[in-house]
């Protein structure tokens, strides 16, 4: 490895991160926001079940079912 | 048709992913994973998973990041471009995924930066030889799944062990965990929600309904059971209830009867 290049890329890190919290700072204050919603805390999706996009022909990525995790570090549980 | 071990960047992307608690099925996340993997293969992701899954909540384009497996060939295509602020064409070994990607840039450029402080602890802990076992585990498995399944038939399927009981499918390979025999089984249901060239819910409960008949009476029966019983189905039953595609009663069903859910899935497709 590179030290300049992970000198670089350290510095870009520190960048993205106060980009991002001031990014994320101003949408949860900013006035002109749609209704506030909680910042840092997964808010309830109604449907997470449906990402907003379709399969297009060429067959993109998309995520597959959930796994069930009914305790915290156990393998899928027994039925 | 093939089965091989994912790229090593392959893997650091889903070992990455595993780290993140993302929302909804986008999630790759698995606790026991982590817990098993070297502090020094984490702490550099976990440094700012807080971050990143809050920039994943708000970000609308946040599902392009699912292409992140397929953008290098290599971990250290990755880390020869990781200095640059923003990748180009020649930097990249997908030109589509780069593309996809750009458009959650700030997202992925800060998980780009973990990958790539995380890659050399990663490379270093590596469990090679139990990669290799899982594969061995696979195989065998992998070919009674294809006998049965035409979409599998000829599928180009990779392993990656941050995946678990996990599986994607991309349009040219599909890749599962190392959690055998679950694996073989969603390499089966991958292939059929791949098929099916449908919209999420409406292919993902095709495939469902497809699978859980395709391995009736065949030596992945009881694998099979195991893992459809071992899945969050709730939100995809709603979904596919108000779609039309189950009645609320056989949804519910389906959704709260873990065990029974095979059967109650070859029904539904037959009603």
């Amino acid at each position: 490895m590179n030290d300049d290049d992970r000198d670089a890329i350290l510095t870009r890190r520190q960048r993205l991160v106060t980009l991002a919290l001031a990014g994320l700072t101003t949408a949860c204050d900013g006035p002109s926001e749609p209704p506030p919603q909680p910042c840092l805390t997964p808010v309830a999706r109604e449907e997470p079940a449906d990402p907003p996009f379709e399969v297009e022909p060429e067959g993109d990525p998309q995520p597959c079912l959930s796994v069930a995790i009914p305790d915290e570090e156990t393998a899928p549980e027994d039925e | 048709m093939s089965l091989a071990l994912a790229c090593d960047y392959a893997q650091l992307a889903f070992h990455t992913l595993a780290h993140y608690r993302f929302a909804g099925p986008a999630s790759l996340f698995d606790a026991a994973y982590c817990g098993s993997c070297a502090e020094e293969a984490s702490a550099p992701i976990a440094r700012d998973a807080a971050l990143v899954e809050a920039l994943h909540m708000r970000e609308p384009n946040a599902l392009a990041l699912q292409s992140l497996p397929l953008l290098f060939t290599s971990i250290g295509r990755l880390r020869a471009s990781g200095a640059r602020d923003a990748l180009g064409p020649e930097d990249v070994d997908d030109v589509e995924t780069l593309e996809r990607l750009t458009t959650c840039a700030p997202l992925f450029e800060l998980v780009r930066v973990a990958m790539w402080l995380v890659a050399p602890a990663y490379q270093r802990t590596f469990p090679a030889e139990r990669a290799q076992r899982a594969l061995a585990e696979l195989a065998p498995l992998l070919d009674r799944a294809r006998a049965i399944h035409p979409a599998l038939r000829d599928a180009r399927v990779e392993l990656a062990l941050a995946l678990g009981a996990r599986g994607r499918a991309f349009a040219d390979r599909i890749v599962v965990g190392a959690e055998a025999p679950f694996n073989a089984v969603v390499a089966m249901h991958e292939a059929s929600v791949r098929a099916q060239r449908a919209d999420y819910a409406r292919g993902e409960w095709a495939a469902l309904i497809e699978v859980a008949r395709i391995v009736e009476r065949s030596e992945l029966e009881e694998a099979h059971r195991s893992w459809i019983a071992s899945l969050d189905l709730e939100p995809l039953c709603r979904k596919a209830n108000e779609l039309g595609l189950v009645s609320p009663e056989l949804a519910s069903k389906i959704a709260a009867d873990r065990p029974a859910r095979a059967a109650l899935l070859r029904h539904s497709g037959r009603t």
